[in-house]
């Protein structure tokens, strides 16, 4: 995803604007990456499951480009813009469900790892209900939960707010002043 | 420069080189190959560096990357040792897998995090950073401390900082280099220090970072550094020695050695392709004779059979993964076979193709195309 920002103070009223510019990035990078690792660090872990660090990954993906007063933030990690700006998951390629991991032993895999012809996972979906279950055959586990589509809710809070990075700009700009 | 570009400039090394024994390479030449330990195919390689390139480059989930490239070994027919099943050491195994796809993504982000963070105006910023922990593990290494210590490194009140210049940070990794990861599966991590805190814990002057960010002013910028011809001194190196040997034999044409001086001859296909070098050659192949390679070749053949240019129908177009498989064919053909004066080597690549490379003793190459496996065209 990426962010337009406006920086209150143009990076081109000093010479030489360019490296003025890098200040601006750097600062707006540095709080950007730092927001997402603190964010990391907050998550609580989900029960057995390991923490994917999730953020963490994001934190390293994250670029700033500063150009007078415009600056671009990017972050190219899948599913931050999601989770910023809010939207509703649906299934696709044709399948009925999306499957959510539920046990350590499908961390990070899809039930299409599964080798179907090996049955490993039987599937639970009682009639009526939204939701249904992949679940192991013998220990009858829960491996994945199956809906049918996911609500994410719009979280401003995964990015630091447009004053902030308009202040990080700033202050970096300034250290050497 | 993205993560996936900087994964697809590094040249292919097939080796059987162990893990501890890549340690053991010079961090400048081993960052700009792409290799796996103890893997000595090189369509094996070019299909990982490709995967892991789209994993960094789509985000395509990890799930359906592992699927991926085990599809890619399935069609190469691979078998892990017996024993080794399920191990590390096994290609087809999640945490091999893992480790290819997920080092070599962190590997690429932290050098251009790195890059990004050496530029004059960051540095002039944030010339320190913090060494931390950023990943959250199941059993976290707890000697990092002590690691730190020994490599030099000073604590502030309890934090592990030190100028980004500092050489802590290279000794600091198992890898050499100063930027995450800095070991295998390591969740630690670095972010920066300002220029305020830096003057204050007295890891630099005002008057000395002003001097030092000069100095970066005129410096090419580390990004524009990747691919340059590096060259690295191995004092009394010699072709015949055992580490002359071991350099040659797993790096092959991408190093050349002269008066004890190891020279990395960047991407070489790449290069020649690009037209940032005119000819290059490569090393001694199956026929006991060097191969000369012109860009002006190469110039000629894209035009006609590159992507979308290749208008034979009965050939597969070609992509640059193909054209790097060259030195590989050249050097261990899968097949040589005689057509008039010159030789046919064939190659089988990973996506059901097969490369064909006419070879004539006194001029060079003749013809490179691709056809599907099975079909032999003329």
């Amino acid at each position: 995803m990426t962010l337009k920002i406006h920086i209150s103070r143009a990076v081109d009223v000093l010479p030489p604007d360019e490296e003025l510019a890098d200040m601006a990035r750097s600062g707006i990078e540095e709080l950007v990456k730092n927001h997402l690792l603190a964010r990391n660090d907050s998550r609580p872990s989900r029960g057995t499951m390991p923490n994917s660090s999730y953020y963490a990954h994001a934190a390293e993906t994250v670029s700033s480009s500063v150009n007078g007063n415009k600056a671009e933030v990017t972050i190219n990690q899948r599913g931050v813009a999601l989770h910023y700006y809010g939207g509703i998951v649906l299934p696709t390629n044709g399948r009925k469900a999306l499957a959510i991991p539920k046990h350590p032993a499908v961390h990070d895999e899809k039930p299409s790892t599964f080798d179907p012809s090996r049955q490993i996972l039987k599937l639970v979906w009682p009639k009526g209900k939204k939701a249904g279950t992949l679940r192991h055959k013998d220990s009858g586990e829960i491996y994945f939960l199956l809906v049918s589509k996911a609500k994410i809710p719009a979280d401003p809070s995964v990015l630091p707010t447009e004053s902030a990075m308009d202040e990080a700009a700033t202050k970096a700009m300034e250290s050497i002043l | 420069m993205n993560a996936a570009e900087l994964i697809l400039k590094k040249a292919l090394v097939a080796s059987k080189l162990d893990s501890k024994e890549w340690n053991q390479v010079q961090a400048a030449f081993r960052n700009r190959a792409f290799f796996s330990s103890q893997v000595a195919q090189a369509n094996i390689i070019q299909a990982m560096r490709g995967r892991v390139a789209e994993y960094a480059e789509r985000g395509v989930d990890i799930s359906e990357a592992r699927k991926l490239m085990r599809a890619d070994l399935d069609r190469a027919h691979y078998q892990p040792d017996p024993g080794k099943e399920g191990t590390i050491k096994d290609l087809y195994s999640k945490a091999r897998l893992d480790v290819i796809l997920k080092h070599n993504l962190r590997q690429a982000r932290g050098m251009i995090q790195r890059a990004r963070g050496m530029s004059p105006g960051a540095f002039a910023a944030f010339p320190a950073q913090e060494f931390k922990r950023t990943h959250k593990r199941q059993t976290e290494r707890k000697d990092w401390p002590e690691r730190w210590h020994k490599a030099g490194g000073k604590v502030y009140g309890g934090r592990m900082i030190a100028l980004k210049t500092d050489p802590v940070w290279e000794r600091l990794s198992v890898f050499g280099n100063p930027f995450p990861p800095f070991d295998w599966g390591s969740g630690m991590g670095v972010i920066g220090v300002d220029r305020k805190t830096a003057i204050e814990l007295d890891l630099i002057s005002d008057e000395k970072l002003r001097e030092e960010t000069a100095a970066l002013r005129s410096a090419k910028p580390e990004a524009a550094k990747f691919n340059d011809n590096l060259q690295a001194t191995v004092p009394n190196l010699r072709k015949d020695s055992l580490c002359g040997e071991i350099l040659l034999r797993n790096f092959g044409d991408q190093v050349v050695i002269e008066n004890s001086v190891v020279s990395w001859q960047g991407n070489l296909i790449q290069d020649v392709i690009s037209g940032k070098r005119k000819k290059v050659q490569l090393g001694v192949g199956y026929n006991g004779r060097p191969l000369p390679l012109s860009h002006n070749f190469f110039k000629e053949h894209l035009s006609k059979h590159y992507g979308v240019n290749e208008t034979n129908p009965n050939s597969i177009p070609l992509h640059d993964g193909d054209y790097e498989l060259i030195p590989a064919m050249w050097h261990k053909p899968d097949k040589v076979s005689k057509s008039g004066d010159r030789d046919h080597l064939e190659f089988e690549t990973f996506d059901g193709g097969i490369l064909h490379l006419f070879v004539s003793q006194i001029k060079g190459i003749r013809s490179f195309y691709k056809t599907k496996s099975g079909r032999s065209l003329q």
